[in-house]
């Protein structure tokens, strides 16, 4: 359950945080998206940012309230001992056939994509590179929360070792550096709380705990280090093209240095806007049906889906792209009541699953954490496909290892 | 302390339903109503000298022009957007021809302030320009309202479970 409440303890500092930064920063000029977005409305940008700001009011009223629920229910359930019947047992690796099958089919992926990358027609661009591995990146994604989960679950070494050199993969190609803050929170920190969690929950054998805890913690760190390297070195090449920006902006002759910074806040609190900007265009415009998004989820259509939509309303010149317009978004678009209750309704969905799961002993709390996370910047209805899944693959793995345990 | 912890659950559990009632309600009002909107949509024409009048202008101008077909009008029940080229204003539904909304139009051009006055042959190519009237269904399904229904219901339910199971 730990990552669960830690994906909500993230939602709910960047909820917080996209807030504060909303209130806080009464002059929105020098904020070229959310000034666009604000004209998509002709809506002065003070009341724009009023709008913004009471969009961030109750999605973190909503977050808060369904955090409190899940809490209270813990705190109340504490002790209860469920049915330990779909565990990973050990040497989980050694034994189950589809977990094996699974790491080889990733590293047949990751080769192809090299492949692809190397011997395919060289493009010029972020965006560009994007387009044209696209479907290694879909199928990328849909694999490394797996491939996390069984790295934090699995107490095979080389099972888990693998498994964790394979995300690391993952995050040399990926385009998202998302995705390596998301490993790091994860995969790394959440992870050795939850060591420390089971050392404090188990202090007579807490010795046990000991070596475990070092090596994971010295694994940790190296992951840690390579990933924020790559994290640095990714910014580092996006703050080259914000420097010339910066040169050729005639009308607010500020450094390099203060543009980085108002990229910054303007890239924490750009979601909420985003959001209302969802909200105003419910009001008008046709959006993208649920339909759309799951067709385009699984890329039977073209059509834009809600947050690609969105993206193309505020950027026309530059087609490929998804706002992230949180769950409040998808709400204000496709939900008959108010925002709050499927801000509410969402978290404790993920919840029940994680409660479930932990019941059956399961390991899929990673996976469900990591939805919600995702799915609260991105849209939850865009995560479910995937997390379903991703669900039904680590059933198979502990199921058939299971029965092929069984006939030995 | 487990008391408070108990009355606690309660008092969620019951927000909770609470919650999954107004959800339920909103769905049935969904269901029931018969709510469309009519979708009004203008290619906008503008030089770059002249500038749309400013949101709460806009608005006080439709209310004005639309209050003579839709006496009870509301200001929050006008929207509209921009988008490129394309103004889409949303209105309760009115009717009304072509020709009313050409109207509408022509008058919503009229707000548009230019820093030089335009030259009578531009006023042709300047403006609102109707590009289609279009009502909308807004009782559509909605399976977002049946996951969140769903998941509020198990919650409670576990929530209350809980609440029985651990009794002091």
């Amino acid at each position: 359950m730990i990552y669960v409440v830690g994906g909500l303890a993230l939602a709910i500092c960047y909820t917080a945080a996209a807030l504060g930064i909303a209130i806080w920063q009464s002059d929105l000029s020098l904020f070229v998206d959310i000034t666009m977005a604000c004209d998509v409305s002709l809506s002065p940008l003070d009341q724009c940012r009023e709008a913004a700001i009471a969009v961030g009011r109750e999605t973190l009223a909503g977050l808060s309230l369904a955090a409190l629920m899940l809490l209270t229910a813990l705190f109340v359930e504490r002790g209860q001992q469920g049915v330990k019947r779909w565990a990973l047992p050990p040497n989980t690796f050694e034994r189950s056939i589809l977990h094996r099958a699974f790491l080889i089919g990733v590293a047949g992926l990751l080769i192809a994509h090299i492949m692809v990358r190397i011997t395919g027609p060289l493009q010029v661009g972020r965006l560009a590179m994007l387009t044209q591995e696209a479907h290694f990146a879909s199928l990328e994604n849909l694999s490394w929360p797996l491939l996390l989960q069984l790295y934090v679950a699995d107490r095979s070494r080389l099972g888990r070792y693998l498994a964790l050199a394979l995300v690391l993969a993952i995050a040399s190609l990926t385009f998202y550096r998302g995705m390596l803050l998301t490993v790091l929170v994860f995969g790394v920190g959440l992870y050795t709380l939850d060591i420390v969690w089971r050392m404090l929950q188990q202090r007579r054998h807490w010795r046990r705990y000991l070596p475990i805890l070092i090596e994971r913690s010295l694994v940790g760190l190296v992951v840690t280090f390579l990933l924020l390297s790559a994290a640095k070195s990714d910014s580092d090449s996006r703050k080259t093209a914000i420097a010339a920006t910066a040169s050729t902006t005639e009308q607010h002759p500020i450094s390099s240095q203060q543009l980085r910074q108002q990229q910054i806040l303007q890239r924490i609190t750009s979601p909420i806007y985003q959001a209302s900007l969802a909200e105003k265009l419910a009001a008008s415009n046709e959006l993208p049906t649920l339909q759309d998004g799951l067709a385009r989820k699984f890329r039977l259509s073209d059509a834009p889906n809600l947050n690609e939509y969105l993206y193309r309303t505020l950027y026309t010149y530059s087609p490929v792209g998804q706002t992230t317009s949180l769950t409040y978004g998808e709400a204000a678009a496709w939900s008959s009541a108010p925002p709050l209750i499927w801000v509410v309704s969402i978290v404790l969905l993920f919840a029940s699953l994680a409660v479930g799961g932990r019941r059956l002993a399961l390991p899929i709390g990673l996976l469900v954490g990591l939805a919600l996370w995702r799915g609260f910047i991105g849209g939850t209805l865009d995560i479910l496909p995937s997390l379903a899944l991703q669900l039904v693959a680590m059933i198979m793995i502990v199921r058939i290892q299971l029965s092929h345990g069984a006939t030995q | 302390m487990k008391r408070l912890q108990h009355i606690l659950l309660l008092l969620l559990a019951l927000t909770l339903a609470t919650l999954a009632a107004t959800q339920a309600y909103y769905l049935y009002k969904h269901k029931t109503e018969n709510s469309g909107s009519l979708r009004i949509t203008y290619r906008l024409v503008l030089s770059a000298d002249c500038v749309m009048p400013g949101h709460d202008k806009l608005i006080d101008a439709l209310h004005d022009m639309l209050s003579q077909k839709l006496p009870d009008l509301r200001h929050d029940q006008i929207h509209f957007s921009r988008v490129q080229r394309v103004f889409t204003i949303a209105l309760p539904p009115i009717s009304a021809g072509t020709n009313y909304f050409e109207s509408l139009g022509q008058r919503l051009t009229k707000l548009i302030t230019c820093a030089t006055t335009l030259d009578p042959d531009m006023n042709d190519r300047h403006g609102f320009f109707l590009l289609e009237i279009k009502q909308i269904e807004l009782n559509r399904s909605r399976p977002l309202d049946y996951i969140s229904l769903l998941s509020m219901l198990v919650f409670s339910l576990y929530l209350i479970r809980l609440y029985f199971s651990k009794r002091p």
